[in-house]
Parts: structure tokens; C-alpha cells; sequence
């Protein structure tokens, strides 16, 4: 057995050993009867926060109605147990999991229904949504005959007392109930967050647009991320109900919510290892100092506000405990056990062929107005294959109004665009990404938080194909497409020469190397067309030249046509096959590089507009 | 698995004999009080601990129950359900013998479905809501009931000669909503019209709405199931818009004098409670005088009183069992014939008391007065 | 008909405080884009300091209003001075979760230092209420709503017209440009604090004679549905403070008196949402975009 063999299973046998003390104490009665309800309480709190965790750390929403979910969970399944399985006959063995699960369910009906404003709506809005939605849920649960209105549910079997005649006995197998239950929990929601659809829903709390200009479908997304945390809440809720057998609607009001938001926020927004450490902290430390109940509320809201202050990523930022390394170790290991070193192969498809001598990208007559004001009028603009062409202008011209017209951020109100020979009208910015054009931003938009490496694996995203459950369960599908794409990833960093920044966090990355990285991103979702909005800017005189070679070695390794607005005449007057000027939202001149230079119009607009830069135009005449 | 289940019960049984031969060994006799200490309803938690801590007190100067030191052993539950579980299972390690407690209706359906299981005793001293005792042949309580009250008030207004009567009520607490139910049922018997009734949302503090269409159906007088500091909100209220008629309440509301400012609007207020410091029995007048003597005020929350009996009922029946076993205390509570602070305590089948109600007004410095007594 | 104008006065008078709290949500938001949770807390405190300066100490009306509002300003700039100045440039969540844990802390310390159980306010005026026909309006509602309608106007002058007003309107334009011009960015901030704080004092004076129970949670309510407000009429925009304010509160009266009572405030926030499903910026909010 070598060393790493060794250290996997030293922490797989961790958890067992977790597992076993716990039942060995508990049968020993050193955690007596007080102490193993604690306990059960805590696991419970870290099924919520580790699951609050998924909006408000990986999607990066606040939500503040988090103990509605485990209200209605709770509610359903009590309901479901005391009931409706009870009439049926059902042995309480049977109508837990049952019961839990559509528990579950429920809560993630409702999660989706909170989720849908959740489309439209960020931030504080969401924020305040969410803390509505919390309370209505209370007042309609108060009013309601089947949930016992204000008397609330009481007389739910308990699960201490309910598996055995002998009470040691049952409340063992409660603990092994609860602490398998959210063993897999976070399991879960561990091994999705590492999957693609982790890395879509995180790359939206990075950057919404970026995600949408990279292929995510950002509104499904948002809508998993409520629906899967939603569900897990009302798996905790389920088992609350089972573990005190009284529920009061009251209990699971904004104050509930907060209390579990603050734990998220402790432990780190984002890690799931310190939602864990918050909730076993907070939750047993007001039991040691029961004396101090009336300071407790004190205590965390000064805790809250110093750790703002002073430590605003939480106790553990968005760091996790080795487990991962672990994980994916354990997963080599099996994989060599049975043989499973599939890679699924991602490709580059040479998509250009066909289009030889035919334009790839074409827009007849596109504009838009903004309330009247005409923004852009009357672009044609014609992309052959694998050509370079400029799209200059003055400030305000309307060059990257343009860019969004042609991505989908903004509407069309005229004129339509053509991609392939196909029009893609009506379609939002996700899907023209995966159609094949996708392109950079003036001001950089990365994904700051994530290592290089996954700011690319997020580009993939729409190339592979496992569901989120294959992700969860992490099968062999999922991590042959994930095997394909970490070598298509690491290849595309070589072809800029950055291999050795893999991991780096993208934020930490110097500033041309970030313009790299953004190109790179744009180029892992296979474009057919590449827009780059100004990739010289804030470069200096060796790294533009740098970058003209870079954007050349594109043109030939990737085969794309690329459309570039840039004012750095050199580059473009450089590199450019032809140029398309821009000005007061229409093309007053197209043609190559030298035409260009000479023409009397444009240089006119420059005129007009800006002397530094028609100096520069002269100064390359 | 078999094995183990074998092993641990093997294990709980050296335990449970290790863990119970020092507390035989003891030489006080421990008891818990559970409830609501601090929070929103802290004031009638801390007032039943003030009655309770006072017999306790009282019983060890006259040299204890069976011989031995009696030891109260107090845990904040918060008011929620939760923590008055793990207030529970803390001081069941601790030995305790018997509870007074819970305060609020959901904390004692809690704490008492825990004690069924283990058939503890238990005494409630403020549990108003019907089904904390159902079924539940070890948990007692030495107040009366929502419904019992909500007869009384009915049968006294419908004495007064009043024919229509409206009611604010929340229907999301349980308190409210009982009282109310009962009320109106009774209502229906006596031919009382119900002309208007109103609930409140819970926490809300805006009543002017629903005053506005309960003064527009002119009833002669309203019944408030609130506790005193909503009431105090809703007379206020009712001031403004020019609602001036009687309104009755229930026990919730003998906390209303420090609520209220305008003292003469109490005078108007005729309530249902469980002790009267007017009373004349001699335990009664014991009691004031040697509570104002201990705390330096009077007992004006009822639940002092109940608690003080709650306790009185729990230390009484310790002794009549002459030992600390559950089943016989239990038994031994069951048979409780005693006369206590707010009345005569005696069983029923569904162990509430058989008492009496005390119907209490004010006048407009805020004193109450005794009005009358309204039997079972 | 009666019964229908009552309700509406009725209405009025809790949407006239509501109006007049969001104005203090509104203008912090337009100029520093924070929701500022602890300005429920604010009343809170306002209603402590009048009824200890005015039963306790005994002091007159006009002296204890003024006391309130100065401790208001105090707290006000204090909590903005400490928690959320340093959060300016941190990301929206966290200067959010600071805000929460201001409000908790002002709650709950509340508690602690003056207890659970609420106290009751005197009644100041005893002033028979006027009355039209079968209508009647009470002398503290019509106070409300004519002081309300004064501080609006004069807050809505002051900002159209006074050079520290511009100043305002121009951080919440646009904070880096402002900061150019040469605006004392800090003071402006510090200024929209108070002015908002001096409203949440008249605002908690309002509110305790309407409803004479100050406890340490009686803000967060009155908070929440003023902040509701705000955003429902177009947050930062001092007329959709007043629209919204004025709106929710008839709204919840006339749910109330004709729909539900129980469900009036499920029935608020249904509002709230489909309003902002429609219109994502309030009412009268313009929808902005953010630059790409």
C-alpha cells in the first residue's frame, strides 16, 4: 500500500470512526439522553446551513427565508407519518424515509417557485423576496386546519423512542438515521459543487454576465440552486419534526432563518467545511452556557458585524477541509480497481471547412434604439472564415453596443444576424454562446474566485452532457467527461503559455495574463466567431505586440473568424484583414487596413471627435 | 448489529445502576421547573418561579418532604419546544423527581410528551390549552382551562344582560383561538349574537381596522382573548376611534395595568383569573402576605399563585407517596385533595382541577377589585 | 360608505408612517445602495428616549421629540461611522449581513437593558376627534398625516433645491464622479444618515401615540413594511417612498376590512412580488442595466 492509498483510507475510515465513537459513547451513556439530543440537533443544523450554503455561498444570493423549506418539510412529513401512512398501516421503519423524501419534495416545489422571481431579481431585492416568501409561509401554515392552525402539529412519533422498546436502542438508531442521512448530504452537495453544474452556479455568483456570455444557462441554474437546497431543508425539517414531535409554525420564523444564516456566514460563504464548524460550534455552545441565553443574540450579532468588519470571507473563506483531494484520490484508486479510465474526448471540431470562402457571421441591417435614441443603425457587417477584421471608431460610437447585439445582451429592435447561414434570432445569450460566438470584455470579467483551470472547465460546460445526479453520485460518465475536459483545459493554457498558472486563483493573476486567461475562457466554448472588445487595453508597447502573435496563433490553431474593437491603431492596422468603422451608431467606412487610413470620412469623425486619435491614424498613414 | 444491541443494553444497565445508587444516596429530593424565563412571555415564566420558589422555600423552613431537603432546579427553556426537550432530558440526568413546568401550552405539550414516556410527573401551573393533559396520565396542571374560561365569561356576560357581543381574537395563537372557540360555542347557547369577529394577526399592533368594523356592528360588548399588553394596544385603539363599550378578557390580560397609561379605561375591563389577591381564605391571605414579604410587591400575575399550588400539589403528593418512585407520585397526585392557594384542588378524569374562576374588574387607579366567582 | 371612508382614513394614518420611515430606507439606499436593517431598530430607540424623557424624567413634549431625533442622529451617524463606512467598497452581501447584525444588535441589547415586556406610552393629546357626518378622524392620525405631508415637501425642497441636496442627488448618481467634483463624499453620507434618523425620531413619535407599547422588537415590524414600501414605490426616489408607504398602507387596511385579516400580510408581500415581477425597479423606479 503506498502513501496516498494509505491516506485515503485513513479518511474514509474516518467518518466510520466518527460514526462508531459516537454509538460506542452513546451506549456507554457517557452522551446521555441530553447530550445525544444535542447532538442529533447539531446534525440537523448542518443540513440546513451546509444547504443555505448552496445559495447564498456557491450561487452567492442571500436568502433569508431558509426555515421556511424546513417548515414545510417538517410539516409535510409529520403530516405524512402522524396521518396519512399511519391510516395506511405503514410501520413507522417504512413512513420515515417515505416521508422525509416527499418532506423533501415539497419543500423543493416551493424552493423552485421562490426560485422564479429569483430570475429576474438579484440581491437585496432577492433578498427581500425570500424573507417574504418565509413569512408567508408561516402565516398560511398558522391558518391551515391539516397543519393544526395555532395549536400547531403535536404527538409525532419520535424517532428516539419509536425503532425500539429499549430507548438506548432507538436513539442509537435515530443517530444513525440523522448522521448517515446528512453524511450524504454533504456528500452531495460536496460532489456537485465539483461538477460542471457546481461550477455553473458558482461561475454566476462570480460573474452573471460572464456565465451567461460563456454558455450557462444562468436562470436554470439559479432555479437548481434553490431547488436543491430548498430540498435538503425540507429533508431537515423531516427529521426536526420526527426528533421534538411538536411543530410550531412560529418556530421557523425570519429570526430562525437568520440564526442559521448567521452560522453560514461564520463558517465562510462558499465553504462547506466551516458551515459545518459554525453549526457544531453554535449550536452546542449556548448549551454549555445556558447561563448566558439572554447574551447569546448579543453575541452573535457582534460576532456577526466584527467578523464583516474584519474577515468578511467568514472563518474559512471558501476553503474546505482535505476531504476533496481525498475524494478524488479515492476515485483513482477505484478507477484502477475496476479498470474505469475512460475519457470521454473533447475535441476541437474543425468547424470551418465547410464555410471556405463563405461568411460565417453576416447582420443585415441591425440596430436598436434605446426609447428613441438610435444606438445603432444599419450594420452589415460580413465575417468570412478565418479572417481578422477590425471594428474601430470614436468613443461612444457605438462599437460594443454592437458586441451585445450580437451576443443576445441586448434585444434587436431591427435587422437580424446570421451565424453559419442560420439566423439566430430571438435567442439569449447562453445559447448564441453555444452556437459558436463568444467573445471578451472591455472591462475583464472573470471569474475571479475560481482557479484558472475552472474558469475554462466553465466554458466546457455545454459540451459535456452528465446530469446533476451523475454528478452527485460522481458515475463513471461524469468523470470520464471530466477526465476529457482537464486535459483539454491544461492544453488550451499551454497554447498561451500558462500552464504553470492552472491553479492559480484567476483574480490573483497579473493583468495581461487575465486578458489571456479571458480569451482562452472565450475559446474553450468552441466558437465559430470570436469578439474581442479591446484586448490591448492597459497594455503596454511589448504586450500588445505579444498579443497581436497571440491573436494570429488563434486565427491558425483554432480556426475562428474574429471581430476586434480596439483603438490601439497599431494592433489593429497590424494585424486586421479589414476594418469596419463605426460612428454615431453606423458604418461610415469599410475596407482594408490602408484604405481606411485615407479615407477622408474617417478621419473626419476622428476629427470631430477625438484629435489624440486622429493623430494616430495619420501618424500610421 | 444484534451483538452490539446486546452489548449497549448490557452497558446501560451497569450504567443505570452506577447513575442511581448515588442519587438514592442523596439527602435532597430534587424537582425541575421548566419554562419560559427570558424572551417575549419571560414575565409569566418569571412569575410562576416566584410562587414556586416560594413554596419550596416554605416547605424546607417546615423541615422538607420525607424527611429530606427539597432542591428546585431551574432551566430556561426560551419559550420553544426544543429547548424544553433538552431542559428535560439535562435534568432527568440530574435525578429530579417530579416537574413544575412547562409555562407556555406549546412548551408543555413538549416537555410532556417526554414525560409521558417516562411517566414523570408533571404539574403545569399555566398550561391553559386543553390537550396538554390528553392522554397523558402523568402531566397535571393547577390552572383552569381556555374552554372553561370562555364558558365563564359567556355565562357572566350573558348575566349582565348583554345580547350582542363581538370578539378580536388571533387565530394563530392557540390561547387566543381556544378561548375564542369556547366562547362562541357557549355564546350560541345563551343566545348572545355574535355580531362581529375579528382576528388579528399575530405581532400585528395595527387594530383599528378591525375595531372600525367591529364598532360599525355596535355590539354592547367585546370579548379581547389577548394577553395584557395587546389588550392595553387594542383599548387604546378603541379609545381612538370611539368604540366605548365593555370589553372581558381572560387570564392573559391580568398583566394589563402596567400596560396602560390611561388607567380609566380599565374600568371598563372585566376579566376571568385564577387567584384574587381580594380573596379571603386563609392560605390566600398567607400567601399575599408572605409573598409581598419575600419579593416586595404583590402577586399581581396569577401564575405566582398557581405555581405556588402547582408546587404545593407536587411536594404534598412526594409525601402522601412516602417515596420518590414516579408510579406513586403520580398516584398519589391523582388522589390530591387539598386546599391551596387559589382554591380547592381536587382531579378530574382528564387530570384539570376542579376550581373556580374569579371574575375581576378594575378601578381607575388600576387596583382589581373581586367582582364575583364563577363555579365548574 | 362610512364604514369604507373610515377604513381608508384608517389606512391612511399607518401608511402615512410607513411613508414617512421608508423616506429614511429610501435615501440611504439611493446613496449608498445599503439596506439599512437597523432603521426599524432606530425607532425602537426614538420610542425609548421619549417615553424615559417624557415619563421618566419627566420632561416636556417638545423637549422629549427633540430628545428623540437627537438620539436617532446619534445613532444614526454612529453605526454608519463604524459598521458600514469601512464596508463601502466590499461586496453588496457583506455590508447586507453587517446591517442584519446591527439590527440584532440593537435589538437585543435592547432586551437586556430594558427587558421583554413592553411599556406604554401616555397619551399626549386629549383631543376630541373631528368629525364630518358619520366620519370621524382622530386628532393623532390627522397629525400624522399633516406633519408626514410637511416633512416630504420640505425634504423633497431641500433636495431639489439646497446645495447639500444636489450634493446627494449627485453621489447617488454616480459615486466615483461625485468623489471627482470635488464633493465631500463622507459628509454627504453622513448627512442622508441623519436626515434619515431625524425622520425615523419624528417617525417613532408618530407611530408610539398611534401605538403606545415600545418594546425592543417593535421596530423590526414597522421597519419591514416601511422598507416594503420603499421598494414597492421605486427605492431611492423620495416620491416612490411616499406612493409606496401611502399605498401599503391602505392596502393592508382595506385587505384587513374586506378580505382577510389573518392574511394581510401574506396579502403585502403577494403585492410586493407581483410588483416586482412586472416592475422590477418599483414603481415608479426606472430600470437600469448594468453596463456590459
Amino acid at each position: 500500500m503506498n502513501k496516498k492509498t494509505k491516506a485515503i483510507l485513513l479518511n474514509l475510515f474516518a467518518v466510520i470512526f466518527l460514526f462508531l465513537t459516537v454509538v460506542i459513547l452513546m451506549s456507554t451513556g457517557v452522551l446521555n439522553n441530553y447530550l445525544s439530543n444535542i447532538l442529533i440537533t447539531v446534525l440537523i443544523t448542518i443540513i440546513m446551513t451546509t444547504s443555505l450554503n448552496v445559495t447564498t455561498g456557491l450561487l452567492g444570493q442571500l436568502a433569508l427565508g431558509h426555515a421556511g423549506f424546513m417548515a414545510i418539510g417538517g410539516y409535510t412529513s409529520a403530516i405524512l407519518t402522524k396521518i396519512v401512512l399511519a391510516d395506511l398501516g405503514f410501520s413507522f421503519g417504512l413512513s420515515l424515509p417515505i416521508s422525509l423524501i416527499a418532506g423533501g419534495l415539497v419543500a423543493a416545489l416551493f424552493g423552485m417557485l421562490i426560485g422564479i422571481p429569483a430570475l429576474r431579481l438579484e440581491g437585496d431585492y432577492l433578498a427581500i423576496i425570500t424573507l417574504g416568501f418565509g413569512e408567508i409561509i408561516r402565516v398560511v401554515i398558522e391558518n391551515m386546519e391539516i397543519t393544526g392552525g395555532a395549536a400547531g402539529l403535536t404527538r409525532i412519533t419520535r424517532m428516539s423512542r419509536a425503532f425500539s422498546e429499549d430507548r438506548l436502542t432507538s436513539s442509537i438508531v435515530q443517530f444513525a438515521i440523522v448522521f448517515w442521512i446528512t453524511v450524504l448530504i454533504i456528500a452531495s452537495i460536496f460532489t456537485l459543487g465539483r461538477s460542471r453544474h457546481g461550477r455553473a452556479i458558482i461561475s454566476i455568483r462570480e460573474n452573471a454576465i460572464a456565465a451567461e456570455a460563456t454558455g450557462i444557462p444562468t436562470t436554470r441554474y439559479k432555479l437548481l440552486a434553490f431547488t436543491i437546497a430548498a430540498f435538503f431543508a425540507g429533508i431537515a425539517g423531516g427529521l426536526f419534526a420526527h426528533q421534538t414531535s411538536i411543530l410550531d409554525a412560529k418556530a421557523f420564523g425570519f429570526n430562525k432563518s437568520i440564526e442559521y444564516l448567521v452560522m453560514v456566514v461564520l463558517g465562510g460563504m462558499g465553504s462547506i467545511t466551516g458551515s459545518i464548524i459554525a453549526s457544531f460550534v453554535l449550536v452546542s455552545l449556548p448549551e454549555m452556557l445556558r447561563g448566558l441565553a439572554e447574551y447569546r443574540l448579543v453575541i452573535y450579532s457582534l460576532l456577526l458585524i466584527i467578523m464583516m468588519l474584519f474577515r468578511p470571507s467568514g472563518l474559512l473563506g471558501t476553503a474546505e477541509f482535505s476531504l476533496l483531494t481525498t475524494w478524488e484520490a479515492l476515485e483513482r484508486f477505484f478507477a484502477r480497481i475496476f479498470k474505469r479510465e475512460a475519457v470521454t474526448r473533447m475535441p476541437f471540431q474543425p468547424r470551418y471547412d465547410v464555410w471556405e470562402g463563405k461568411p460565417v457571421l453576416e447582420t443585415h441591417n441591425l440596430g436598436i434604439s434605446f426609447g428613441g435614441l438610435k444606438a445603432a443603425q444599419n450594420i452589415n457587417i460580413r465575417l468570412m472564415n478565418n479572417e481578422i477584421v477590425g471594428l474601430i471608431g470614436p468613443n461612444g460610437a457605438g462599437k460594443t453596443t454592437v458586441f451585445n447585439l450580437l451576443t443576445g445582451v441586448y434585444i434587436p429592435t431591427e435587422g437580424d444576424v446570421v451565424l453559419l447561414g442560420k439566423p439566430i434570432q430571438g435567442k439569449i445569450t447562453h445559447e448564441i454562446a453555444q452556437n459558436g460566438i463568444s467573445r471578451t470584455f472591455q472591462n475583464i470579467r472573470l471569474f475571479r474566485s475560481m482557479s484558472a483551470l475552472d474558469n475554462i472547465k466553465v466554458a466546457f460546460h455545454s459540451r459535456m452532457k452528465y446530469s446533476p445526479m451523475s454528478g452527485i453520485l460522481r458515475n463513471a460518465q461524469c468523470l470520464s467527461e471530466e477526465r476529457g475536459i482537464d486535459i483539454r483545459a491544461r492544453e488550451l493554457l499551454r497554447v498561451f503559455q500558462m500552464e504553470n498558472d492552472a491553479d492559480t486563483i484567476a483574480g490573483s493573476l497579473p493583468y495581461g495574463k487575465q486578458r489571456k486567461l479571458e480569451i482562452c475562457r472565450a475559446l474553450a466554448s468552441n466558437p465559430k466567431v470570436l469578439l474581442l472588445d479591446e484586448p490591448a487595453a492597459g497594455m503596454n508597447p511589448s504586450e500588445t505586440a505579444e498579443l497581436m502573435n497571440t491573436i494570429k496563433l488563434i486565427r491558425d490553431q483554432f480556426s475562428v473568424a474574429i471581430l476586434l474593437i480596439e483603438h490601439d491603431m497599431k494592433l489593429v492596422m497590424g494585424i486586421c484583414e479589414r476594418i469596419y468603422v463605426l460612428n454615431y451608431g453606423q458604418i461610415i467606412a469599410h475596407g482594408k487596413p490602408e484604405e481606411i487610413r485615407s479615407n477622408p470620412e474617417v478621419i473626419a469623425a476622428y476629427l470631430g471627435q477625438e484629435q489624440t486619435a486622429q493623430t494616430e491614424v495619420n501618424q500610421h498613414a | 448489529m444484534k451483538k452490539r444491541t446486546v452489548f449497549s443494553l448490557l452497558l446501560a444497565f451497569v450504567l443505570l445502576f452506577s447513575v442511581s445508587l448515588p442519587v438514592m444516596a442523596e439527602d435532597t429530593i430534587k424537582i425541575a421547573g421548566i419554562g419560559v424565563l427570558s424572551g417575549d412571555y419571560a414575565e409569566y415564566g418569571l412569575a410562576v418561579k416566584e410562587g414556586v420558589d416560594l413554596c419550596v422555600k416554605q416547605t424546607n423552613e417546615k423541615g422538607g418532604v420525607l424527611g429530606k431537603k427539597v432542591e428546585i432546579l431551574w432551566e430556561d427553556t426560551q419559550g420553544t419546544a426544543p429547548n424544553a426537550i433538552n431542559a428535560y432530558n439535562k435534568l432527568l440526568d440530574e435525578g429530579v423527581v417530579g416537574i413544575v413546568g412547562a409555562v407556555l401550552s406549546g412548551e408543555s405539550k413538549a416537555l410532556a410528551e417526554m414525560s409521558a414516556d417516562d411517566g414523570m410527573p408533571q404539574i403545569t401551573p399555566s398550561s391553559t390549552a386543553y390537550d396538554v393533559t390528553t392522554d397523558r396520565p402523568n402531566v397535571f396542571r393547577t390552572c383552569f382551562l381556555d374552554p372553561f374560561q370562555g364558558n365563564a365569561i359567556a355565562k357572566y356576560m350573558s348575566d349582565q344582560g348583554i345580547k350582542k357581543a363581538a370578539v378580536l381574537y388571533d387565530n394563530a395563537t392557540e390561547y387566543s383561538k381556544g378561548l375564542y372557540d369556547a366562547f362562541k360555542a357557549r355564546c350560541d347557547e345563551l343566545g348572545v349574537e355574535i355580531v362581529a369577529a375579528e382576528s388579528a394577526a399575530y405581532g400585528d399592533k395595527d387594530y383599528k381596522t378591525q375595531l372600525t368594523t367591529i364598532a360599525n356592528a355596535a355590539p354592547e360588548a367585546v370579548f379581547l382573548p389577548y394577553y395584557g399588553a395587546d389588550a392595553a394596544m387594542i383599548l387604546a385603539q378603541a379609545n381612538e376611534i370611539g368604540l366605548d363599550v365593555k370589553f372581558y378578557g381572560a387570564d392573559g390580560i391580568a398583566d394589563i395595568v402596567d400596560k396602560v397609561t390611561d388607567k380609566a379605561l380599565l374600568t371598563n375591563v372585566v376579566y376571568t383569573d385564577h387567584f384574587s389577591t381580594d380573596a379571603d381564605s386563609e392560605l390566600a391571605k398567607n400567601f399575599v402576605s408572605s409573598f409581598e414579604a419575600e419579593y416586595g410587591k404583590l402577586p399581581t400575575i396569577s401564575f405566582s399563585a398557581t405555581g405556588y399550588d402547582a408546587a404545593l400539589v407536587l411536594l404534598s403528593a412526594i409525601e402522601a407517596a412516602g417515596s420518590t418512585d414516579k408510579e406513586a407520585i403520580v398516584a398519589a397526585i391523582k388522589a390530591t385533595n387539598i386546599d391551596a392557594v387559589s382554591g380547592k384542588i381536587t382531579f378530574d378524569d382528564h387530570n384539570d382541577p376542579i376550581k373556580s374562576a374569579f371574575l375581576l374588574t378594575f378601578d381607575d387607579q388600576g387596583v382589581k377589585h373581586y367582582l364575583t366567582q364563577v363555579d365548574p | 360608505m362610512t364604514l369604507f371612508f373610515n377604513q381608508l382614513i384608517n389606512g391612511l394614518h399607518v401608511g402615512f408612517i410607513y411613508a414617512l420611515i421608508a423616506l429614511g430606507y429610501t435615501m440611504v439606499y439611493g446613496i449608498v445602495k445599503l439596506i439599512n436593517f437597523a432603521h426599524g431598530d432606530i425607532i425602537m430607540i426614538g420610542a425609548y428616549t421619549a417615553v424615559i424623557t417624557l415619563v421618566s424624567l419627566g420632561w416636556s413634549t417638545p423637549l422629549s421629540l427633540l430628545a428623540a431625533i437627537v438620539v436617532c442622529v446619534v445613532f444614526g451617524i454612529t453605526i454608519e461611522r463604524v459598521a458600514y463606512k469601512p464596508l463601502r467598497s466590499s461586496p453588496r452581501i457583506s455590508s447586507l449581513i453587517t446591517a442584519i447584525g446591527v439590527s440584532m444588535l440593537l435589538q437585543n441589547t435592547a432586551l437586556l437593558v430594558f427587558g421583554a415586556a413592553s411599556r406604554p406610552f401616555p397619551t399626549i393629546f386629549n383631543i376630541e376627534p373631528v368629525r364630518f357626518a358619520d366620519l370621524q378622524i382622530s386628532f393623532v392620525t390627522l397629525l400624522t398625516i399633516v406633519v408626514s405631508i410637511a416633512l416630504m415637501v420640505l425634504l423633497q425642497t431641500f433636495v431639489k433645491t439646497s446645495k447639500a441636496g444636489k450634493a446627494m442627488r449627485a453621489v447617488s448618481e454616480d459615486y466615483n464622479t461625485a468623489l471627482l467634483m470635488g464633493i465631500n463624499v463622507n459628509n454627504t453620507i453622513t448627512l442622508t444618515f441623519a436626515i434619515g434618523c431625524a425622520l425615523a425620531g419624528i417617525g417613532a413619535y408618530l407611530y408610539i401615540m398611534a401605538y403606545p407599547a415600545i418594546s425592543p422588537t417593535m421596530g423590526s415590524l414597522p421597519g419591514l413594511k416601511a422598507f416594503i414600501a420603499a421598494v414597492l414605490g421605486g427605492i431611492g426616489i423620495i416620491p416612490g417612498a411616499m406612493l409606496g408607504g401611502i399605498l401599503l398602507g391602505v392596502a393592508e387596511s382595506m385587505t384587513k376590512a374586506y378580505i382577510s385579516t389573518q392574511l394581510s400580510d401574506a396579502v403585502v408581500y403577494g403585492i410586493l412580488i407581483v410588483v416586482l415581477l412586472f416592475k422590477p425597479a418599483g414603481l415608479l423606479g426606472k430600470a437600469t442595466r448594468e453596463k456590459v
